[in-house]
């Protein structure tokens, strides 16, 4: 059972990852830059987040809920951090770096959200 | 323009999504969720799209009761390519400042109350030197081969090699016996201590 989710964590992510690398490359040719960087944010998230879930299959040793646990107080940890430095873009007026926090923000709310619904096994 | 200013908008416009929005906006005037609908982009990429173009002066935004609307800054657009090239920059200021300061500095060193002490073997350095003993010429005039010469030989016993260097730089002119000066002194930055004569 425990293999099995892990499975469709993993598998959830290499999908993500494979979609939003052709994004990127297709935004690129077709000169829309900014537009690619911003995917290739969004990637960066997931990549982090699918290295948080394989650190944590060595960590918890095989203990579902402990992983559980892990993955997801390190993501929340982690978007702490961009929710802050959101907050003091929004009052320095920074439209680029809001609108990146919030793409971060956005892919760790998607991934926790696809995290849950895997695991209860919806998804 | 300033040159920042135009760098700052060339890159912008380098951006298809941003062009797209440039042509919405050059049709009428739109707001955030029209231009999202219109180029199939989510509202926050096109703000995002919009704050860029304001920043490089390419739009304007304006509210109306229900919504802020952007439309193009039109007069931007009027501008030619060329202008923006043309137009003196810092930098550019710059150049003229140091290129100023190396005349002084080969005309310093080569003449000496108002005579030549030799005439400069490098070329670059020749043709400065050459620029400012044309100032003793009058724009129009014609010259006789031996008015030119008594005009030179103020400035160097060698008034032969003087005046044949200063007809093969186009500083003068010669035909039919007469010398004329070429207009060449209007780009020839000025010497604020021209030897005096």
């Amino acid at each position: 059972m425990c293999q099995d989710r892990q499975t469709r964590i993993f598998s959830y992510f290499d999908g993500e990852m494979e979609g939003l690398r052709s994004r990127e490359q297709a935004l690129a040719a077709d000169e829309r830059r900014d537009e690619a960087v911003f995917v290739r944010v969004r990637f960066n998230i997931f990549e982090a987040f699918h290295a948080v879930f394989s650190a944590g299959i060595k960590i918890c040793r095989g203990d579902e809920e402990q992983l559980r646990q892990f993955f997801l107080t390190r993501t929340e940890q982690i978007a702490q951090s961009w929710l802050a430095s959101r907050q003091k873009a929004m009052a320095h007026d920074d439209t680029y770096k809001l609108y990146l926090e919030d793409i971060k923000l956005e892919a760790c709310a998607d991934i926790r959200s696809a995290f849950m619904r895997i695991w209860e096994g919806s998804l | 323009m300033t040159e920042l200013e135009a760098v700052r908008l060339f890159k912008c416009l380098a951006d298809k999504s941003r062009l797209q929005i440039l042509k919405s906006l050059a049709a009428e005037d739109m707001y955030v969720e029209r231009l999202a609908e219109r180029l199939d982009l989510a509202p926050s990429t096109i703000s995002f799209h919009l704050k860029k173009l304001a920043d490089a002066g390419a739009v304007r935004s304006y509210r109306t009761q229900y919504y802020t609307m952007y439309s193009l800054c039109r007069e931007i657009f009027d501008t030619r390519i060329l202008d923006i090239i043309c137009e003196t920059s810092g930098e550019a200021q710059l150049q003229t400042q140091r290129e100023a300061e190396y005349r002084r500095r080969v005309i310093d060193a080569f003449f000496e109350y108002g005579r030549l002490k030799s005439i400069p073997a490098q070329q670059k350095k020749e043709r400065i030197v050459l620029e400012e003993i044309a100032r003793a010429f009058e724009p129009g005039r014609s010259y006789t081969e031996r008015e030119v010469n008594l005009i030179l030989a103020d400035y160097h016993d060698d008034f032969c090699t003087l005046r044949r260097d200063m007809v093969a730089e186009g500083i003068l002119s010669r035909e039919q016996n007469y010398y004329r000066l070429e207009d060449i002194l209007s780009s020839a930055p000025a010497s604020s201590s021209a030897p005096a004569r």
